[in-house]
């Protein structure tokens, strides 16, 4: 029992470093939020596709979907609350009881979380928006699926290559009719100048993702290619003379 | 300032590709002990600085040459 004692200040520091990262979790999850107008279980159950409650992933389905519907939040709250809770957080820092090690766990968090808040509070205005990393990696591995049904490849790096970020866009869109209804009527209302703007950066992402693969995979063709075109425009522009460079 | 010319803007461009792929290269990824990232980035680097050292030898534009003693 006493060897037990010298354990106890590691494992309370430890239980009060998880609690940080539990919080959290809690914040960002929106489970705080009070439903609008406490909706009954009865009108969940009309509102609700019938599904199989021995199905574990039926059920989990289900419940995912009734708390989405049920979901109140909006990236400003989540926002007040979570930057609230930071600040309240680093005011720890100031604790003179705090140990060495705790103290040094604590920055890291708290720079971890510095860096990553501009880009952590964007998914709560967007119904159906993949809100952890583990729903976007399920909402990819499905536009994966489908390529490969259609396709019967084994792999979608080509429809990847091929598409860039387009395959994301379009399996969006093209998921519902009436999201698709919806996206005619918008592009109806997309400014030129706008379209130009966007389909120019898309494909410049393109070219470059593109590229990367080549240097990766086709590196020594590729290297040859660029040489080629360098010779290109040395001999294009032969009146002006060359410097080599010591 | 003075506009680069169109051959110039494709040297430059050509370049700026070494560069990007540079990146790439940094940034790759392996599944040890199948893969190891870090020596594949090494002679990816290496078949770079000899793919840069060749078009060294073949030419650069002068306008070109005055600032590109950083890039080659």
């Amino acid at each position: 029992m006493q060897e037990r004692e010298q354990w106890r200040g590691p494992i309370e520091s430890l239980k009060r470093m998880r609690q940080w990262v539990l919080d959290a979790e809690r914040i960002l999850d929106g489970s705080w939020a009070e439903p609008p107008g406490h909706p009954t279980a009865q009108v969940e159950c009309q509102d609700a596709q019938p599904y199989n409650p021995n199905n574990k992933k039926e059920t989990y389905r289900h419940t995912k979907k009734l708390y989405r519907k049920q979901e109140a939040v909006t990236n400003e709250q989540v926002a007040v609350r979570f930057d609230t809770w930071r600040l309240q957080l680093a005011t720890q820092l100031k604790d003179a009881g705090l140990s060495q090690k705790e103290r040094e766990c604590l920055e890291h968090f708290l720079n971890v979380l510095e860096h990553l808040r501009p880009y952590l509070i964007q998914c709560y205005n967007r119904e159906d928006f993949p809100r952890t990393n583990n729903e976007t990696e399920g909402a990819i591995r499905k536009i994966k699926t489908r390529y490969r049904r259609i396709s019967g490849r084994k792999n979608w790096n080509k429809y990847l290559l091929r598409h860039g970020r387009n395959v994301g866009f379009y399996d969006w869109w093209a998921s519902t009719p009436k999201r698709w209804q919806q996206f005619e009527k918008l592009a109806q209302k997309v400014k030129k100048e706008l379209w130009i703007q966007h389909k120019q950066e898309t494909e410049k992402a393109q070219s470059e993702q593109l590229i990367r693969y080549r240097f990766r995979h086709l590196r020594k063709k590729y290297l040859v290619t660029l040489e080629n075109q360098w010779d290109a425009t040395t001999s294009c522009a032969s009146a002006s003379p060359s410097l080599v460079l010591h | 300032m003075e506009q680069a010319s169109e051959a110039e803007h494709e040297q430059l461009a050509i370049l700026d590709t070494y560069g990007l792929g540079m990146q790439a290269v940094l940034n790759q990824d392996g599944v040890a002990p199948f893969e190891y990232a870090g020596i594949d980035a090494y002679e990816a680097l290496d078949d770079i600085e000899a793919s840069l050292e060749r078009i060294k030898k073949k030419g650069i534009l002068p306008p070109l040459g005055v600032h590109s003693n950083g890039i080659l």
